[in-house]
């Protein structure tokens, strides 16, 4: 197949089909080639014609939704993503994807709720949590975040990133043994992280304030 | 999971534990409350401390969480006592001694060391010796006005002056029974000596704490473990005009009710079109009661059906779910009907969730004591499953319905059904037997069709079968002679021989 043949959707579907199966086959053939070339803006033009072909066609949303991401058209990526979860709403990925396109569209409340259900559906979930727990981190909420990063530490025990917003949390939990560790912990596993080398000194002091420069 | 030896992470835990009991004894419950979520996440199957924090939500009125954080430990050790005393704890705060003191039993059974249960029971044991007295003075003021409704409106009110000598006579009737249970009135053949004096217990009208009423004996499975071949009584479904009428029967003996009403016999209450209806009426007329089934859910009904039974009132489904795929459904109840069984359980579910503080669900999904060598793979994930959906999933003591089946006979000299008075079981067609284990009705002590509670329960049929049954003489009659219940009732005397003597009056709940 040419460039050429590849110029347009419409233009590339073959005349003489009728079946609407053949017909998508099509289109997807279209979209994986353009796809392969790295052409993404005509890949995602196929992909939304073979959505309108066939609308429940599994996992078509989800593709044409990270698709979009892709090409930072966040707000057609959170429809298709929010139409993907209403069609598979077990699928706790989908989830997470539309998380991080609301996200992207600064949704914050949404993409919380996204997690959240992410969650309910794969409690060993590390993307969904890592996410969950930032967001919580952000908004100061220190104890749900800090709750997050907790069930994370079995995982990921020596995440120096995981523990600097752990010791953070702790600190600001007033649960300062527990911050103490977490800062330990960096240093063991990184001696010269200075963050964590300067929140030690603070909490041997008993300071009033944390350094957070790298943990916001 | 952090342990000591597997993680690193486990120093973190000790530190955040050691906070949260900082927290406790400055009484910041936020913080401490928040210490445990943390100490749950790093280590979600330690059972210790999801109790600990079970006991917090207790504290601060949060008992869906804490009946949450129970459930998860029992689902991680199903023989951790301490989970089951919190759970009792929790369902006494629900105001459901029934089902805390089974729950307190059942911990007990496990450690008879557990200081929690132990003192649950006992404060369940002093509720009842109060409510007790009121009760019997209740039936006495009812018996003497002659007015069915007073006993209602008397609950909760001042007992009249002219009353009060009944109630010091009821007290002085429960202080000679435990007197007759005193260690050290065994008779010379070794029996304890209320045994030998059943005209004393006559002497007493049951207490009712439980109704069993049958709606129907038809059943379409093939469970291995039931009788239903040997069953040749009519078969046939409670009209709601009789329903209506073992409840006036009942009203009329002890005043409105408010323990457990089985609305279920010896066939699946499912058959009967007309449960929802016996359903809110029960509900309706006794507010305080809770309506019970227990049910393989194995027939197509309407997911309306289902509903209409959840908000008409019912308060508790026990599912007879034996096997957890097609396969094993099949072996042991002899019927293809997993998926509509499943169905309907999903259906449960769901009606669980927008009514989890009225329903609740417990699933029977094997067979304690029926030697299965089929294999199921997915029996655990299947539990499991079941327990995410906020069910209760627990084995069912098998029982060999009295002459019905020939495995676990009975070799004991007692039964706690004639001891247990308390519980009244009635056939579809209003026959009252002694014990919903004699599938066959063959003792009957009457009919409701045609006489008065009251003159059943002290009738010469009744009074004989409680003699017998307390003379040891429970031989004559043919459904109990190889009971398997008779068998820990005898467990239970020999307790009774060495001090425990609580175990007598509590049993194990049929």
């Amino acid at each position: 197949m040419n460039d050429a043949q590849l110029s347009s959707p419409i233009s590339a579907l073959p005349k003489s089909t009728l079946d609407q199966a053949a017909l998508l086959g099509s289109v997807l053939y279209f979209a994986d080639a353009h796809y392969g070339r790295e052409n993404w803006l005509a890949a995602r033009d196929f992909l939304v014609l073979a959505v309108k072909i066939d609308p429940a066609y599994p996992r078509l949303l989800g593709s044409l939704g990270s698709l979009q991401f892709q090409l930072e058209e966040y707000p057609a990526a959170c429809s298709s993503f929010t139409a993907a979860v209403c069609q598979c709403p077990e699928d706790p990925d989908l989830h997470i994807q539309l998380a991080m396109a609301h996200l992207q569209l600064k949704q914050v409340a949404e993409a919380t709720a996204a997690l959240q259900r992410s969650l309910s559906l794969r409690v060993h979930n590390p993307t969904a949590r890592q996410m969950l727990g930032d967001l919580d981190f952000a908004a100061k909420r220190y104890a749900d975040a800090a709750q997050q990063y907790c069930a994370l530490l079995e995982s990921n025990p020596d995440g120096v990133n995981l523990l600097l917003h752990l010791g953070k949390c702790q600190y600001e939990l007033r649960d300062l043994a527990s911050a103490r560790w977490c800062f330990e912990r960096v240093i063991a596993v990184e001696p010269t992280n200075e963050i964590a080398s300067e929140a030690l000194k603070i909490l041997a002091a008993n300071g009033l304030s944390m350094p957070c420069r790298s943990v916001q | 999971m952090i342990t000591p030896t597997t993680s690193p992470a486990y120093d973190l835990l000790s530190h955040t534990l050691a906070f949260c009991d900082d927290c406790l004894n400055r009484q910041d419950y936020t913080a401490a409350w928040q210490a445990l979520c943390r100490a749950v996440s790093m280590a979600p199957n330690r059972t210790d401390v999801l109790i600990h924090r079970g006991h917090l939500a207790l504290y601060l009125k949060d008992t869906e969480s804490a009946r949450a954080d129970f459930a998860a430990a029992l689902k991680i050790d199903p023989r951790c006592s301490a989970a089951l005393s919190g759970l009792a704890r929790y369902y006494m705060q629900q105001g459901e001694p029934i089902e805390a003191e089974a729950a307190a039993d059942r911990a007990l059974g496990i450690d008879p060391a557990d200081e929690e249960a132990a003192q649950l029971k006992a404060e369940i044991q002093e509720e009842r010796c109060k409510a007790r007295p009121r009760e019997l003075s209740r039936m006495n003021s009812q018996s003497a006005s002659g007015e069915r409704e007073g006993c209602v409106r008397n609950e909760g009110v001042d007992l009249a002056p002219e009353f009060a000598d009944r109630q010091v006579s009821a007290e002085a009737r429960l202080s000679n029974c435990a007197a007759r249970l005193q260690p050290s009135e065994v008779d010379s053949d070794d029996r304890p000596l209320y045994m030998s004096q059943p005209s004393q217990m006559d002497a007493e009208m049951p207490v009712l704490e439980q109704l069993r009423i049958e709606n129907t004996n038809l059943c379409a499975f093939k469970c291995g473990f039931c009788p239903r071949e040997k069953m040749d009584r009519p078969q046939g479904i409670q009209s709601v005009d009789n329903f209506k009428l073992v409840l006036d029967r009942v009203e009329e003996y002890g005043g409105a009710f408010a323990h457990e009403v089985h609305l279920h016999g010896y066939g699946d209450p499912l058959l009967d079109k007309d449960l929802p209806k016996k359903t809110s009426l029960c509900a309706a007329r006794w507010p305080k009661a809770s309506p019970v089934i227990i049910s393989t859910l194995g027939y197509v009904v309407s997911p309306d059906y289902l509903r209409s039974l959840v908000e008409g009132g019912l308060r508790r489904i026990y599912v007879s779910f034996y096997g957890s795929d097609p396969r094993s459904y099949l072996w042991h109840t002899g019927v293809d009907r997993f998926h509509v069984a499943y169905q309907n359980l999903m259906v449960l579910a769901e009606l669980k969730r927008n009514h989890s503080h009225r329903l609740a669900i417990t699933v029977q999904t094997c067979l304690t004591g029926l030697n299965s060598t089929l294999d199921q793979p997915n029996k655990g994930e299947f539990n499991h499953a079941l327990s995410d959906l906020g069910m209760e999933v627990v084995p069912f003591p098998l029982h060999n319905y009295g002459n019905g089946r020939e495995y676990e006979k009975g070799p004991g000299m007692l039964c706690e059904r004639a001891i247990r008075r308390n519980i009244l079981t009635i056939t579809w067609d209003l026959k009252v037997t002694p014990c919903s284990y004699d599938y066959n009705s063959s003792i009957v002590l009457g009919n409701l069709e045609t006489e008065s509670l009251r003159n059943i329960l002290t009738n010469g049929a009744s009074s004989g079968f409680l003699a017998n049954h307390c003379a040891g003489n429970a031989d004559v009659y043919n459904i109990c002679r190889n009971c398997s219940r008779r068998t820990w009732l005898a467990q239970a005397k020999h307790v009774a021989m060495n001090g425990r003597l609580q175990p007598l009056l509590t049993w194990v709940r049929p």
